[in-house]
């Protein structure tokens, strides 16, 4: 696949300390530094994607990341557990970009083979040259060339047919750099016939201001099941990229729900491509900033066979001078009827100069689908804060209760019970802040 | 225990209470009545301190306190209570987290202790089996999908369960049929004591058969154009607002 290059400025700092660190990596086979070579020189000729490409309209990482942030060292830090999750969670932790190997601990999977992308390159070159060499993502960015380009490692996970791993497997994006440092991680994941799932990808703020550009790859073969979800706490000088690109067989069922809690610009990015009949997705987001935070969340859902269901809900609570993006493209091919899809972005806006950008955008080419979507903005109902008030709840209580609510619908969708709680946690914790600050 | 003193009035910049004058005493009960529009909810909200109804002229005192001069919140902590016409919807905001919410809330206000949780759920259990109020109406989010009626009866829980000193019910019998209005009424009855008042607007007589007031007002055009005992309602009844107007003036 080619890109028509955009005309573009001249390479940015930004660009020019990417390229430096591009080349072909000794492990790589044939196949996988010719896809370097072919990505890098995508990258040089295109560059951060930025606001005069159309699914960067909003978010123009060209205007967002000025200087760069230069490849990560490997880290030295001993990453303790989570305190929340001792027991209930398989943790596995990726320090400045590289798998902590010990972390991996493949005694605790049965019927699922887990391993690091570095160990993949030289024991199971053929299942990447059959994923990453495969992949075909609905839409591929600038950035995700560098993806290609740069990236080291990540997490290999196989489910074998039937298998059904019984904890949420938490991916942990760790980083202990002091300078500004970006990593560039690719996941492959492949859940085999009724194979069931959750991955949890948790990205730490971390030390230093930091860039995570991180591509994972969702396979589901016919009737398996993934539960996945992302955790984004992006500091205000970081950046976070992340691209989930599933491809569901014939009953599959893949979950996907996200909670962005700022960031100087946050993409989340999910791609489903409907390959067998019957798939079911649904995707959530709730994007909660303040301050200069930047949030985009993007969804692309493709249908390319009949009888396929995409449920989306998202969310967008905004104060101070903060903005989110939704773009959600749905796009239904002339054989997919019956297909089922619905998508409903809600934002609130609690400051004057919050702002939100929805982009929806429907092609349908199939005649018997039933297709609702909805965007909305506003701000806090005065009716129902009164209500609140008239009945002794101070005002700040009631307003944090009417902005808990708001999200309700996205907190819904995550079956996960564990991950349930965390979202609830983390969100409460933020809007309690946002709302505080907010009232003052 | 209530004294409202030449109260003035405006809601978006159209005065609508005139010089209203309203006087309880502790342990009350007074009905209002009058013509749609006379500015029956208006004086309601104004007393519960709604944004954007705005006093002008005259006074508000609660027990001693001025008013005017608290929010909606330290109201209601103070022993207001409006029971609404038209009740809101709040999807997401489960109804127990509300219940809980505001009698914890009111009880910190006054510097009270917080009720437990097995403690505040009796007292729930108790209210709803008083209003029958059903279970599965609890777990939904606050008033999503009850009824006209179903609503109304929320909002005497609600009373019940935070006894105010001043109940002000603002055609809570509306839409409500025979067996609801009298478990309503029941509700109002029991917490009439020495302690505790209620203002009942309302349209019909028929709701007074079963919570007799100590008084009964008329008011039309932003002022009390009338009062007099429960024979007043009756009569009202009878000959209908024009009648009792034009007496008045
Ligand atoms: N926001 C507003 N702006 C302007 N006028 C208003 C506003 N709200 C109410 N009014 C007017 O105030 C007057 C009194 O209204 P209010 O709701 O108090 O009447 P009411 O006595 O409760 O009537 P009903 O018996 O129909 O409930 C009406 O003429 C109404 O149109
Ligand atoms: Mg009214």
């Amino acid at each position: 696949m080619t890109l028509k290059p955009v005309k573009s400025a001249p390479r940015s700092d930004a660009e020019s300390l990417y390229l430096s660190a591009a080349g072909a990596r000794a492990d790589d086979a044939p196949w996988l530094a010719a896809l370097r070579k072919q990505a890098t020189e995508e990258f040089s000729q295109i560059g951060l994607p930025h606001r005069r490409m159309e699914a960067w309209k909003y978010t123009d990482l060209r205007a967002l990341d000025r200087a760069g942030f230069a490849p990560a060292q490997a880290g030295t830090t001993v990453v303790p557990p989570l305190a929340h999750g001792v027991g209930e969670i398989d943790e596995i932790v990726i320090l400045n970009g590289l798998v902590v190997e010990e972390s991996l601990r493949p005694e605790r999977f049965s019927g699922i083979t887990i391993m690091s992308i570095r160990t993949a390159l030289t024991e199971a070159p053929q299942v990447l040259e059959n994923t990453i060499g495969a992949a075909r993502p609905l839409d591929r960015s600038s950035l995700y060339a560098l993806n290609l380009s740069l990236m080291n490692d990540g997490l290999v996970l196989i489910a074998e047919k039937g298998a059904s791993h019984p904890r949420p497997i938490v991916l942990r994006y760790v980083n202990d750099s002091v300078e500004p440092t970006s990593v560039h991680v690719r996941n492959v994941i492949v859940a085999g016939e009724g194979a069931k799932i959750t991955l949890v990808e948790n990205r730490e703020a971390g030390t230093g201001a930091n860039f995570l550009n991180a591509v994972t790859d969702l396979r589901l073969a016919d009737t398996a099941q993934v539960n996945h979800y992302k955790f984004d706490q992006c500091s205000s000088e970081s950046l976070t990229v992340t691209l989930a690109n599933a491809d569901l067989g014939a009953e599959a069922r893949y979950e996907n729900v996200g909670l962005s809690l700022g960031g100087k610009a946050a993409r989340v990015e999910t791609q489903v491509r409907f390959s067998g009949e019957g798939g079911l997705a649904r995707l959530g987001g709730v994007l909660a900033g303040e301050g200069r935070d930047h949030i985009d969340h993007t969804t692309l859902a493709r249908h390319d066979v009949p009888g396929c269901a995409c449920e989306e809900e998202f969310r967008a609570i905004l104060t101070d001078q903060a903005r989110g993006v939704f773009q959600g493209q749905i796009s239904v091919a002339p054989n997919a009827q019956k297909t089922d899809s619905r998508m409903l972005m809600r934002g609130l806006l609690l400051s004057e100069d919050a702002s939100m950008r929805c982009k929806p955008e429907l092609e349908i080419y199939a005649d018997d689908v039933k297709c609702a979507h909805g965007t909305s903005v506003g701000n806090i109902d005065d009716d129902a804060l009164f209500y609140m008030m008239s009945r002794g709840i101070p005002q700040i209580e009631a307003r944090a209760l009417l902005v808990e609510a708001f999200s309700k619908d996205v907190v819904e969708l995550i079956t996960d019970e564990w991950v349930r709680q965390q979202f609830t946690r983390q969100l409460t914790d933020k809007l309690g802040r946002i709302v505080g600050d907010w009232s003052s | 225990m209530l004294e409202v003193r030449n109260l003035h009035a405006s809601v978006g910049g159209t005065e609508i209470l005139k010089g209203l004058n309203l006087t309880m005493k502790p342990g009350e009960v007074h009905a209002i009545m009058g013509p749609n529009g006379a500015g029956k909810s208006t004086l309601a909200y104004v007393l519960a301190g709604r944004d954007g109804y705005d006093v002008t002229e005259g006074s508000i005192s609660f027990c001693g306190q001025d008013l005017c001069k608290l929010n909606v919140d330290e109201r209601a902590a103070a022993g207001v209570f409006l029971a609404f016409q038209y009740p809101l919807e709040i999807p997401g905001v489960p109804t127990m987290t509300f219940l809980r919410t505001a009698v914890n809330a009111q009880r910190k206000a006054r510097g009270e202790k917080e009720m437990d949780a097995p403690s505040f759920l009796r007292l729930i259990r108790e209210k709803s089996k008083m209003f029958k109020v059903e279970d599965k109406m609890l777990k939904r989010p606050l008033n999503v999908g009850f009824s006209g009626g179903e609503k109304k009866r929320m909002e005497v829980l609600q009373m019940a369960a935070l006894e105010p000193k001043l109940a002000i019910l603002d055609e809570t019998d509306s839409g409500l049929d025979i067996d609801s209005l009298r478990i309503v009424a029941e509700g109002v009855n029991a917490l009439r004591s020495p302690d505790h008042s209620a203002l009942v607007i309302t349209h019909y007589q028929r709701l007074l058969d079963y919570i007799v007031p100590d008084v009964v007002h008329v008011l039309a055009d932003g002022r009390i154009v009338k009062s007099g005992d429960k024979t007043l309602a009756l009569e009202l009844e009878e000959h209908g607002y024009e009648a009792i107007a034009t007496d008045a003036a």
